[in-house]
């Protein structure tokens, strides 16, 4: 954990660097003989400073604690912690794909038909074992993706009445 | 009081119709199966559902939200029995002990005492609504802005104590990051665009809805799709109905836990969970059998799943009479309220007063219908259980998607729903709690402006922030929860007890 707090509490540091840097640069609107204490930059420089404090306090115990070891092999449950990556990964790529690069460009229907085929079909797919003894698989989760998209559609277009992408 | 019970019993007849009554046992069975999924949370539920009652009339809609919260925090206690994985965080508790009931094949026996255990929950903590909430109100009139900035501070100070307790500074950070969110767009005060970047979509501000659907929806997702293989329950599930010999042994139990429930429930930000185990910690403490906790104890059980479902009715006290959510569904239930058009918060006693017994009324209602449908229907909704997760998720996915996209009909709230998925799925991965930042969203405005308007006022003195009464006790409350998990601070709590006890036995001695 202390390697997490090590790289976490950079980032804030610089997060929060850059948040009172902003905040200072922000006008202090005297034209408009605007109070300075109501400036719009007060409270944002506020919890920049906050911010600040909080990650120093983190990055020095951290630090206290070896965290900045962070080159170090990580032991012996990295291949588990491969698989899960690699499936949280796919997870992310597949969702950030339909979620921006399809929706909107094609119809939601078809879209998200598409979406969940694919999801079903990548994590239940038994990738070594031959096409023939899958077509299960893959049948279920076209009747699936079908189902679901077709009554996602209808019963927010219709009974929700919702806007759809 | 009595004009309290007047609007009570008028609330509670007016929602007496055929169309509200089916309303309310829809979503509440809706909340129990988004409740028992794991990964899909009370929180998810109520902000997914609130984009879905968009169109709906005002009441109707908000009685929905509460009746998916109640069903969801109960729904949760059943995936902890069955599978040991809680539905809900809320359920974490319920899980150490139904889950070994459930393995000695007492699964049925587990649920009713969980559903009798939230209801009475759910029951205690609405009287404390209806009893506390007026009172609250009333005493927060007193409130000017130099009070609202220190109840921001103690919000955002408490929740990332009590929701980070083995390292309160990563709540505290998660707090304030989300006051920063808040920060972004149009200020109100002068009406400057703060953190946009020229971005026409960042200056109109964070939506809070898509940011919780990406935070306890799409976040929720990923992290469970980082396990290769969830158990399939296949349990068999017999008597539910308890018997009253079963319950009434623990109606100390059932007391306590449902006080301290709708107490911490009601500190803001707080919410289901904690709750959950401080009522197991007290109930362990002051157990006859403390040993069989964590073996299968109905003492356990109960208390857990009561002081959960008392802490919804907790939660929404604070917004009702502060504008402040109590946990992170009451903060959905709180963006709710302001999109219908009701505006919660101290004056509410004086404008309208009817709707905080309209709001016990539908805690009342969603109470019922999920004693009824808990004891009733759960053997049938429990195949839902054995859908397994890379079918469901996708699907999920796609709710998540058009639940961020409906309120304003825009893509970029979809995208600032992904954003905060994979925000809120590294904070998790580094152990950080996600309830203090939006917390912290909701609180952020209130804090800023009341904090420049406040220093406006005092001409730029801290005096004023220091030195009213209110603001006093607001800051001993600070101090005492930041220097709380303190090493010097509990070496001086344990010199003052050893001193005291010392003390108490030389008197002993003496007399």
């Amino acid at each position: 954990m202390v390697r997490k707090d090590f790289i976490t509490s950079i980032v804030l540091i610089a997060f929060s660097l850059s948040v009172i840097v902003f905040s200072y640069t922000m006008p202090r609107l005297e034209r408009r003989g605007i109070d300075p204490f109501s400036a719009p930059g007060v409270v944002p420089g506020m919890i920049g400073i906050i911010l600040l404090i909080l990650a120093l306090i983190l990055f020095f115990r951290s630090v206290r604690h070896g965290g900045y070891l962070f080159l170090q092999p990580g032991g012996e449950q990295e291949s588990v912690q491969r698989g899960a990556s690699l499936r949280v990964g796919m997870t992310l790529a597949l969702s950030l794909i339909y979620a921006i690069g399809l929706l909107g460009r094609i119809d939601y229907t078809i879209c998200t038909l598409l979406y969940i085929f694919v999801f079903v079909v990548v994590f239940e797919y038994r990738w070594g074992e031959p096409l023939s003894s899958q077509l299960k698989i893959l049948g279920y989760a076209l009747l699936q993706a079908l189902i679901a998209s077709f009554l996602i559609t209808i019963v927010f277009r219709k009974l929700f009445l919702v806007d759809l992408p | 009081m009595f004009e309290g019970m007047k609007y009570f019993i008028e609330g509670l007849l007016g929602f007496m119709t055929v169309r509200t009554i089916f309303d309310v046992f829809w979503a509440t069975q809706l909340g129990i199966i988004v409740g028992m999924l794991p990964g899909l949370t009370a929180t998810m539920g109520v902000a997914l559902m609130t984009t879905l009652t968009f169109s709906m009339p005002p009441q109707n809609a908000i009685l929905i939200l509460v009746c998916m919260y109640i069903g969801a925090i109960y729904g949760g206690g059943t995936s902890a029995i069955l599978l040991n994985i809680p539905g809900t965080p809320a359920n974490a508790a319920t899980a150490m002990d139904g889950h070994p009931l459930a393995i000695r094949g007492e699964a049925g026996r587990a649920i009713g005492i969980s559903t009798t255990g939230s209801f009475l929950g759910s029951i205690i903590g609405m009287v404390l609504l209806a009893f506390f909430t007026p009172l609250l109100g009333n005493f927060a009139l007193n409130f000017q802005s130099f009070e609202f900035f220190w109840l921001a501070i103690f919000g955002i100070v408490i929740s990332g104590n009590l929701t980070a307790p083995k390292d309160p500074i990563k709540g505290w950070i998660s707090g304030f990051l989300g006051i920063f969110v808040a920060l972004i767009g149009m200020e109100s005060i002068h009406g400057y665009v703060r953190f946009s970047f020229g971005n026409t979509n960042l200056s109109g501000g964070i939506n809070l809805i898509p940011a919780m659907v990406g935070a306890f929806g799409f976040a929720e997702i990923l992290s469970m799709m980082k396990f290769e293989h969830v158990n399939v329950v296949k349990t068999r599930i017999s008597r539910i109905i308890p018997r009253a010999a079963q319950i009434l042994p623990f109606r100390k139990t059932i007391v306590r836990s449902g006080l301290i429930g709708t107490l911490i429930g009601a500190i803001p930000g707080v919410g289901e969970d904690i709750a959950a185990w401080v009522s197991y910690d007290f109930a362990k403490r002051g157990s006859k059998n403390p040993d069989e906790f964590g073996k299968g104890s109905v003492e356990g059980l109960i208390a857990s799943e009561t002081g959960n479902n008392a802490a919804v009715a907790g939660a929404v006290i604070p917004v009702l009479s502060l504008g402040i959510p109590g946990s992170a569904p009451a903060a959905v239930l709180l963006a709710a309220m302001f999109i219908h058009g009701v505006r919660p918060g101290p004056m509410i006693m004086i404008e309208s007063p009817d709707f905080v017994y309209k709001v016990v009324a539908m805690v009342f209602l969603a109470t019922c219908a999920m004693f009824i449908l808990g004891l009733s229907m759960v053997r049938y909704v429990v195949k839902i259980l054995q859908v397994p997760r890379t079918k469901l998720m996708p699907i999920i996915f796609t709710l998540c998607v058009v639940g961020s996209f409906a309120i304003q009909s825009r893509i970029f709230d979809v995208r600032v729903m992904l954003f905060f998925g994979v925000l809120g799925f590294l904070m998790k991965e580094m152990e950080y709690p996600v309830a203090p930042m939006i917390l912290g969203l909701i609180l952020g405005t209130m804090l800023d402006t009341n904090f420049r308007r406040a220093l406006v006022i005092a001409e730029g003195e801290i005096l004023p922030f220091i030195s009213r009464p209110i603001c006093m006790v607001l800051i001993f409350f600070i101090v005492i929860t930041l220097v709380s998990k303190t090493k010097w601070f509990n070496r001086i709590i344990f010199g003052v007890t050893q001193a005291v006890q010392k003390l108490m036995h030389r008197r002993g001695n003496h007399d």
